[in-house]
């Protein structure tokens, strides 16, 4: 009987260690990224290569993001619209393996909000998926540091790998439309980021709603582009004033933007921020209700002591509950400093 | 009716991705060791950008000089206030930057300016109340404190008026802050009389060598 329960116990362990779904992407992810990363350096010829490669160390093109559209606010690699189909295909796929499943749909239908704002704006060159660009800062390595941007109108993602580490800050997300329909399905690319935030409003009582909600108007992100480094004084109310309840809907707001990046780099994130939420603080300007399908167009920040989330709705284009900025960043690991040991 | 008309101006080339009829100004406070500096982005959009530009670019050669940029931060420093404790204190600008008038007038482009102000540091407890006057009828401002670089500061409370053109920080000074703070005013202090004591002696020294030369 004991061994019959040794064997189980020995059985289910192993069982454990191989069936755990953390377990094997956590050794998988580096060499993935990597394979994606020389898959697509293959289809390139020597003057695509010398467009997209970047040194490691490079300071400005590590910064040169933006919400604007690229003909306002160049980018430097390679754009979309210069790439063969296998080459796009294959630069996509660079994309996907530095994301999760969730993070790279997010990702397609910024893009794909683009290419709705380029036909609504009479096919203006200016927008649309082809005005993406992609670049490479180092070498693909499976345990040194490096970098992958790929960004364009409302969309810069700053992704520093590090062995089976990943840094997704800072990251700047939007949309506009914000909400858009293809194939008669509707599509929000930041919807969550907005009925989530309204689940954990909903979810506070009055005396919390009080801290929480400012009573000034925020027009704008604070710490966009070109803020690298700064950290604001926090505000609103603080998760150590949340029931664990709130605390959970905190986090499911929070994964939004940390669950962007690969799965275990994710985890990890996920880990580091639950350890500061105690001093992670909710802040909130602008209405309090939204109708149900509709993203809100009120401003919110989260801020803790590794984070920093905004999202801005714009009042540009007349309608702010159809355009919207976000911001992600990490003030203590921005462009992955904590892997590289560089700096910025 | 101006502005409804460049309004539509801009609908028809692109009303998307432009910030247009709003003048955005963001403040960033910083208090360091012995005084408060403060950072003032502008970003013109480009509805409203025609009427800043007969102010900032007085001659109207589409060139921003270094002294159309420099009558411009002043221009700027009169609507703003600041006080420390209900006193007033002087701005003193110690840095600015212009984008070039094509990136302004597309709605891309920032100023920047930087000021400071000498903190008085007599007691723990401070209140620092900043106003932004500056274009009212076409402004969105934002206004914040940066998390101080000394640990020596600690931020008690913010308040901020509805537009957040009036803010208002309390803060408290730890005795290092006041003690180095004092201690940097201190030095300043030596330096300049130890500057102006060498001079005198130099001075003295010189004298007498022409005198001694005089001398048969």
């Amino acid at each position: 009987m004991q061994t019959l329960t040794r064997c189980f116990r020995t059985g289910f362990a192993l069982a454990l260690l191989f069936l755990s779904p953390v377990a094997l992407p956590a050794q998988a992810t580096a060499p993935r990224i990597v394979t994606a990363a020389t898959q697509f350096l293959a289809t390139l010829d020597a003057a695509q290569r010398g467009k997209v490669l970047f040194a490691f160390g490079d300071a400005a093109q590590r910064t040169r993001w933006s919400n604007f559209p690229v003909r306002m606010s160049p980018r430097g690699g390679l754009s979309m619209g210069e790439l063969s189909a296998t080459q796009r295909s294959a630069a996509m796929a660079l994309v996907a393996a530095t994301l999760s499943k969730r993070g790279f749909e997010k990702v397609q239908q910024i893009v794909e909000g683009d290419e709705v704002l380029k036909a609504n704006e009479r096919n203006n060159p200016m927008f649309g998926r082809d005005r993406y660009y992609i670049s490479i800062l180092g070498t693909p390595s499976a345990t040194q540091p490096w970098m992958v941007q790929f960004g364009g109108h409302h969309l810069a993602l700053n992704i520093t790998i590090g062995g089976e580490a990943g840094v997704l800050t800072p990251s700047l997300t939007g949309a506009q439309p914000a909400r858009y329909t293809v194939d008669g399905k509707t599509v929000r690319p930041l919807g969550q980021e907005s009925d989530r935030a309204f689940a954990l409003l909903g979810a506070l009582d009055n005396a919390q709603r009080a801290k929480a909600i400012l009573n000034y108007r925020v027009a704008d992100l604070v710490l966009g582009p070109g803020q690298d480094g700064k950290v604001i004084e926090p505000e609103g109310l603080k998760a150590s004033a949340m029931t664990a309840q709130q605390r959970t809907l905190l986090l499911d707001l929070i994964a939004e933007w940390a669950g962007i990046v690969h799965e275990s780099a994710a985890a990890a994130r996920m880990a580091e921020i639950r350890a500061g939420l105690a001093d992670t603080w909710f802040a909130w300007s602008g209405p309090t209700t939204v109708a149900a399908g509709e993203n809100g167009t009120a401003y919110y920040r989260i801020q803790g002591p590794t984070l920093v989330i905004e999202y801005a709705p714009q009042r540009i284009g007349g309608d702010a509950s159809m355009h919207v900025h976000a911001m992600y960043r990490d003030p203590t690991n921005d462009y992955g400093r904590k892997l590289s040991g560089t700096g910025r | 009716m101006i502005l409804k008309g460049l309004l539509l101006l801009v609908s028809a080339r692109s009303a998307f991705a432009h910030r247009l009829d709003e003048y955005m100004q963001a403040s960033a406070i910083t208090l360091e060791q012995d005084r408060v500096h403060l950072r003032v982005r502008l970003l013109p959009g480009i509805a409203v950008f025609p009427q800043l530009l007969a102010e900032i670019d007085v001659d109207q050669d589409a060139v921003i000089s270094d002294k159309e940029r420099l009558g411009y931060a002043a221009r700027v420093r009169q609507d703003l206030l600041l006080t420390i404790d209900g006193n007033p204190v002087s701005l003193r600008l110690v840095a600015s930057s212009h984008a070039d008038i094509m990136e302004l007038r597309e709605g891309l482009g920032a100023i920047q300016l930087d000021y400071e102000a000498m903190m008085p540091m007599r007691g723990n407890e401070h209140r620092l109340a900043y106003e932004n006057h500056h274009k009212p009828s076409i402004s969105v401002y934002l206004v914040n404190t940066l998390v101080p670089p000394s640990p020596a500061f600690r931020v008690l409370a913010q308040h901020r008026d509805r537009e957040q053109s009036t803010y208002e920080l309390d803060y408290a000074a730890t005795a290092v802050a006041v003690g180095s703070a004092s201690a940097a005013r201190l030095t300043r202090e030596r330096w300049k009389w130890g500057a102006v004591a060498t001079l005198l002696l130099l001075a003295g020294w010189v004298a007498r060598r022409q005198l001694s030369a005089r001398l048969p």
